[in-house]
């Protein structure tokens, strides 16, 4: 008999023997009882510790909001640490609760029966639909008033050459121009925003340290001024007049298009107002830089564009925008191809050509055409 | 998150031997997974990726000296299988008891390259890649995890395809 393989035994029963010594060892066993016993004990030993059960975790708590409590939590102490952050953080908070509140007060069924949805999404989850109740109003086209002039006062819309190519151009540009706390804020951002607005359980902390709901004042009229206490939309104002200004109209339109309590929570701090142009930029580069492995996640993150368009109306990447929740919804088609994705994106593309220049309108249309080609074999 | 929470809060408990660390190691990392995306290679799958950031975190946690001085885990809880007879489970629970212990008493680095291999499959390449140790040293601790594990239940494994389930003997 040959000698005892005991030794060798763990790594032959994970098959990480190279092939001569696995047959060598595989040859022993054949003849030697012990080695066999020792085999089979080794082989119930891995099972028993399979079988071990993993205790349930702490109960009352979901890990994901955790996750993004944690992360958002973050991005809200830099406050304390800086004071230049304050503002930053305040606008960061009520974008981040935004969505939420407006998932809060979504559409009653019988209303969401009118919004003109394809009849038949088959499998949709309900965080989506919602979303789509929610967006499904027709978004404000692009217009030269809308558009603050710091940007979009730069040359007119060309080539889809050239605006591809300034869609490139704007991060790097704006990472050039990053002062330390420009840095500070756009972490914040891109971990408030890289999270995704997946149905929160509830605000996270420091949202309702910013707005509490019952402390909230009514909103006042959408023809108020966007800078009185309790109007002004999160999103664009900059804190200075002339680019309030600019943001007016657009500002006036989201607001109308809002329910009062969300502009009333959403307004609540005016610093949050001054700051968030900032948030609108750093929040579309956090988007930019969202990684995409699956349906879901092109899905979230073709919503979360569009709740970009929708919270930052004026913002000089509005249009860009709007193109990358085409993409995105183009990408969940081509992952996973599902029929109600392309239904999705035809809709999306349609909307999106009535209102854009013709460049990019060919552009979505040739986006549309690609993706509803058969995948290659 | 909520896709990999479950395999991640496994992986970690399985190493720290407590739920409640466990909780705070997936937490944790899926924090730093969430930071360390851009180091992630699209297109290769994320579960083994986020569970070896959860393995490390789970490791580093019990060399920190305030692991040392937290309680020991919670004895067994295992429930029995409903298709043994009432011996057969009694056995099962009290070998699951002793399995608990002797995996409690096994030196971390060999528990962490036993739990990456027994409940997550990952090759000896992969647990060298994760632990950033060799394979010749996943093998060796590998080997003497299993000997000195095997060696504690030794009296519930006496009989062959007793206890075990799905072994193929």
């Amino acid at each position: 008999m040959s000698t005892h393989v005991v030794e060798r035994l763990s790594e032959y029963l994970d098959s990480e023997l190279e092939p001569g010594e696995h047959a060598e060892v595989r040859a022993h066993l054949g003849e030697c009882t012990d080695c066999r016993q020792t085999l089979e004990e080794l082989r119930q030993l891995d099972d028993l510790a399979r079988a071990l059960p993993v205790p349930p975790g702490r109960p009352g708590t979901d890990l994901a909001t955790r996750v993004r409590a944690s992360l958002v939590g973050e991005a809200v102490a830099g406050r304390k640490r800086l004071p230049q952050a304050l503002a930053a953080a305040a606008a960061l908070a009520a974008v981040v609760a935004l969505p939420w509140v407006i998932l809060q007060q979504s559409p009653a069924p019988e209303q969401s029966a009118a919004l003109n949805e394809p009849a038949a999404l088959p499998s949709y989850t309900d965080d989506l639909r919602r979303e789509e109740e929610l967006l499904s109003e027709p978004v404000p086209a692009p217009s030269a008033s809308d558009r603050p002039g710091v940007d979009s006062a730069q040359a007119p819309r060309g080539s889809a050459a050239e605006t591809l190519a300034r869609e490139k151009a704007v991060p790097r540009a704006r990472g050039r121009e990053l002062t330390a706390g420009g840095k500070r804020r756009e972490e914040e951002a891109r971990e408030t925003y890289a999270l995704g607005y997946v149905a929160p359980a509830g605000p996270a902390p420091g949202m309702i340290a910013e707005a509490p709901v019952a402390d909230a004042p009514a909103a006042p009229p959408a023809s108020a001024s966007p800078a009185a206490p309790g109007a002004p939309a999160p999103a664009e104002a900059t804190g200075q007049s002339a680019i309030a200004s600019r943001t007016d109209v657009a500002e006036k339109r989201a607001n109308a298009q809002r329910p009062a309590a969300v502009a009333a929570r959403a307004g609540s701090s005016a610093e949050g107002a001054r700051v968030g142009g900032s948030a609108a930029d750093v929040g579309f580069s956090a988007l930019e830089s969202r990684t995409v492995t699956s349906g879901d996640e092109a899905r979230r993150l073709r919503r979360d564009w569009r709740l970009f368009v929708r919270h930052f109306p004026g913002s000089p990447h509005l249009d860009d925008a709007r193109f990358r929740a085409l993409e995105a919804g183009a990408r969940a088609y081509d992952l996973e191809r599902r029929p109600d994705d392309l239904v999705r994106l035809r809709k999306d593309v349609e909307e999106y050509v009535a209102a854009a220049p013709p460049a990019r309108a060919e552009a979505a249309r040739r986006l549309l055409d690609e993706a509803s080609r058969p995948p290659s074999p | 998150v909520r896709r990999y929470q479950r395999r991640v809060f496994a992986v970690a408990f399985r190493i720290v031997r407590r739920a409640d660390v466990a909780e705070d190691v997936a937490q944790d990392t899926f924090i730093r997974a969430y930071r360390a995306l851009d180091r992630f290679e699209v297109g290769r799958p994320f579960g083994p990726w986020v569970v070896r950031i959860g393995a490390n975190l789970a490791i580093n946690h019990r060399r920190s000296p305030k692991s040392r001085e937290e309680e020991l885990p919670q004895g067994h809880q295992e429930t029995p299988g409903r298709d043994e007879s009432p011996l057969e489970q009694l056995l099962a629970h009290e070998a699951g008891a002793v399995l608990e212990n002797a995996l409690e008493a096994l030196p971390q680095e060999q528990r962490a390259v036993f739990v990456l291999r027994v409940y997550e499959s990952l090759s000896y390449d992969e647990i060298a890649e994760t632990l950033g140790i060799s394979p010749g040293t996943v093998m060796s601790r590998l080997s003497r995890a299993r000997q000195k594990l095997r060696v504690l239940v030794l009296p519930y494994l006496s009989r062959p395809g007793r206890l075990a389930r799905g072994s193929e003997g």
